[in-house]
């Protein structure tokens, strides 16, 4: 295979790579993360590259990993005014899979001693695992109205605060939910499950922001960060409720893109209608749903947090500083504006395993942020770091998206042959690191060392100017599903 | 009979090769097989059954159908099962498969793996070849 050098830091795959690719490949990386690169993730990647109306290139961020369908780390903007599609495939299942991150006005100090009872506490008053069940009660008015409204509905239901809005994508609402093409199925599954935070790689952390990691003392000082401050990040999506939504929609335009579309696709997984088709909507309606949820799910997280800190320092949350700083996402479909061959275009920018990166000044970013650049929240595997980052103007040239997280280099079932889950905890709890988790198994599997070096793929965004490094957050206690 | 993980289709997702002598033991082995990702089976006891009934033109969409319902039970009513008993027949319109689970709920006494979130198309497959039934899956995690 070969790849074009564009920039130390950007390579190409021409077109020629695979029969019906409508668009070139470009993989934002250094050489060595390039040659580390599994190759099912080209083979993926130019897949997505043959969908109708798809613009300019399909790139491939820095902790690319190959998924299903579309690769993790994969972005793809189609025209709509020009039969560009939709797709739930170059999605993800887990709609609306998000970051979020939590202040405190406390120091290492004050936290440290008393990690093991936060830890503890957190893990019993947040849900999370096989099967894990929510606490909060859900009638079939109240799922009607919070796949609607999300953060809003939730914020009016007690859970979270009228300021936490302002500080999430899109004001913490999609406006344009349709919670009457979501399935019923979806609903049963979305009932038990809203703030609960699931398993596999979803996790929240207590972090720590050291002196040496604030790279930009202005900036950092203006967002409310300083040195040695805790700080509570957390990654979740929109559990069972998403993935049915998905896996509906799949199914459905499996049947339907051939005989009504006469769209054809190499990869089933990669089913896709015109966004601007009666059964494209359908699923944009649906898939707003799944966001509406996450936000909400994500909201009671929140509560749940802010109500432990509380309890174990005993001061009121908001003398605590518990602000949300941001909540940004990672696997959705956005409609967007951006300049293409010189003419702006309407796009349906689709992220998987990515995260918006808008430069300052552009109309998605919340207006607290609006001129400093949107918030991006960068997770790492569980036991290294993770780093707040805001976009820049370079991130004109991957429609306006950057990386979301370490990205991995390891089969989960490589990991788990490699590492047993007691020993990483021991090794995690001897470093500092204090960790309670649901299956020791899972742990295996999201050994850091599973995972590329986070560092390294943030460095790729920031050299580029996609966005910019603002801290980087360490962690002292960790919960896992 | 059974299944193996395959470490060369995926890295973020689990992705698995099953194999049956007919049809009925593929699409167990592959039911058990999604039980076994999310769960140590050892303490499972099978005082509850679920029936499950479900049809399809082909055998892939019954496959993808029958997974799905079982992840379904799972996150709806937490019910998880080590026991099977299955028959799918060939009909006008297709494939028609009736099944009892026996398990229970999920609990705390069940040591937990990895929650399989849904079943993906990606590389999905049912296939004969010489005698035996053989399927592909890519599950989310």
């Amino acid at each position: 295979m070969e790849f074009k050098k564009i920039d130390d830091l950007m390579w190409e795959i021409d077109k020629d790579f695979k029969k019906g690719m409508n668009v070139p490949i470009r993989i934002l990386a250094t050489k060595s993360m390039l040659d580390s690169m599994d190759k099912q993730v080209f083979d993926q990647a130019a897949n997505v590259a043959s969908l109708p109306g798809i613009v300019k290139h399909m790139y491939v961020m820095p902790d690319g990993h190959s998924g299903y369908g579309s690769p993790i780390g994969g972005v793809a903007a189609f025209d709509i005014d020009d039969g560009g599609v939709i797709s739930p495939g170059m999605i993800g299942f887990d709609i609306s899979c998000s970051v979020r991150l939590i202040l405190t006005n406390l120091e290492e100090k004050d936290v440290k001693p008393k990690i093991k009872e936060i830890v503890d506490k957190l893990f019993r008053k947040i849900p999370s695992g096989v099967g894990a069940v929510g606490n909060v009660e859900m009638s079939d008015e109240k799922i009607r109205e919070m796949l609607m409204y999300g953060a809003k509905w939730a914020v009016d239901n007690g859970y979270g605060w009228k300021e936490d809005l302002s500080r999430i994508e899109l004001n913490g609402v999609a406006r344009y939910a349709d919670g009457a093409k979501v399935s019923q199925k979806a609903k049963v599954r979305g009932r038990n499950q809203l703030g609960t935070l699931g398993s596999g790689n979803h996790y929240l952390e207590i972090e720590v922001i050291k002196d040496e990691n604030i790279y930009d003392k202005p900036i950092a000082e203006r967002l409310g960060l300083f040195s040695n401050q805790v700080v509570i990040l957390f990654h979740t999506g929109s559990r069972g409720l998403g993935h049915q939504i998905a896996s509906d929609y799949l199914e459905k335009f499996n049947s339907i893109m051939k005989s009504r579309y006469n769209i054809i696709v190499n990869d089933r997984e990669l089913a896709a209608v015109p966004f601007n088709s009666e059964d494209g909507q359908d699923y944009y309606g649906a898939m707003g749903s799944a966001v509406n949820f996450a936000f909400a799910s994500h909201q009671v997280i929140t509560q749940r947090v802010r109500e432990v800190f509380s309890e174990v320092f005993k001061k009121s949350p908001d003398s605590l500083g518990m602000n949300v700083l941001f909540h940004v996402a990672h696997n959705r479909a956005t409609l967007e504006r951006h300049e293409v061959d010189g003419k702006i275009r309407n796009l349906l920018v689709h992220r998987k395993g990515a995260t918006a990166s808008y430069y300052p000044g552009r109309e998605e970013i919340p207006e607290p942020y609006r001129d400093y650049g949107l918030p991006v929240l960068v997770g790492g595997s569980m036991e290294t770091a993770s780093y707040l980052l805001l976009g820049s103007e370079g991130s004109r040239e991957t429609f306006c998206s950057t990386v979301h997280g370490a990205g991995r280099v390891l089969s989960r079932a490589e990991a788990k042959r490699r590492y047993k889950g007691e020993k990483i905890k021991e090794a995690m709890i001897k470093r500092g690191i204090y960790i309670d988790a649901t299956s020791l198994g899972g742990l295996a599997e999201e050994a850091g060392s599973a995972y590329k070096n986070v560092s390294e793929v943030v460095d790729v965004v920031d050299k580029l100017g996609i966005s910019k490094k603002i801290v980087k957050m360490l962690p002292i206690g960790n919960i896992k599903g | 009979m059974g299944y193996r993980f395959l470490s060369d289709v995926t890295s973020a997702d689990i992705a698995l090769k099953v194999e049956g002598r007919t049809k009925s033991d593929l699409f167990k082995s592959a039911a058990i097989a999604v039980m076994k990702v999310q769960i140590d089976d050892s303490k499972l006891s099978n005082r509850l059954k679920k029936e499950i009934s479900l049809s399809c033109k082909n055998l892939d969409c019954l496959l993808f159908r029958f997974l799905n319902e079982i992840i379904f039970l799972k996150d709806s009513e937490r019910f998880v099962f080590g026991k099977i008993n299955l028959k799918i027949v060939e009909n006008r319109d297709g494939y028609a498969l009736s099944a009892i689970v026996h398990g229970e709920t999920i609990s705390g006494k069940h040591k937990q793996m990895v929650d399989v979130k849904g079943v993906s198309l990606h590389k999905f497959n049912v296939r004969k070849y010489r005698g035996k039934y053989y399927a592909t899956i890519v599950l989310d995690v």
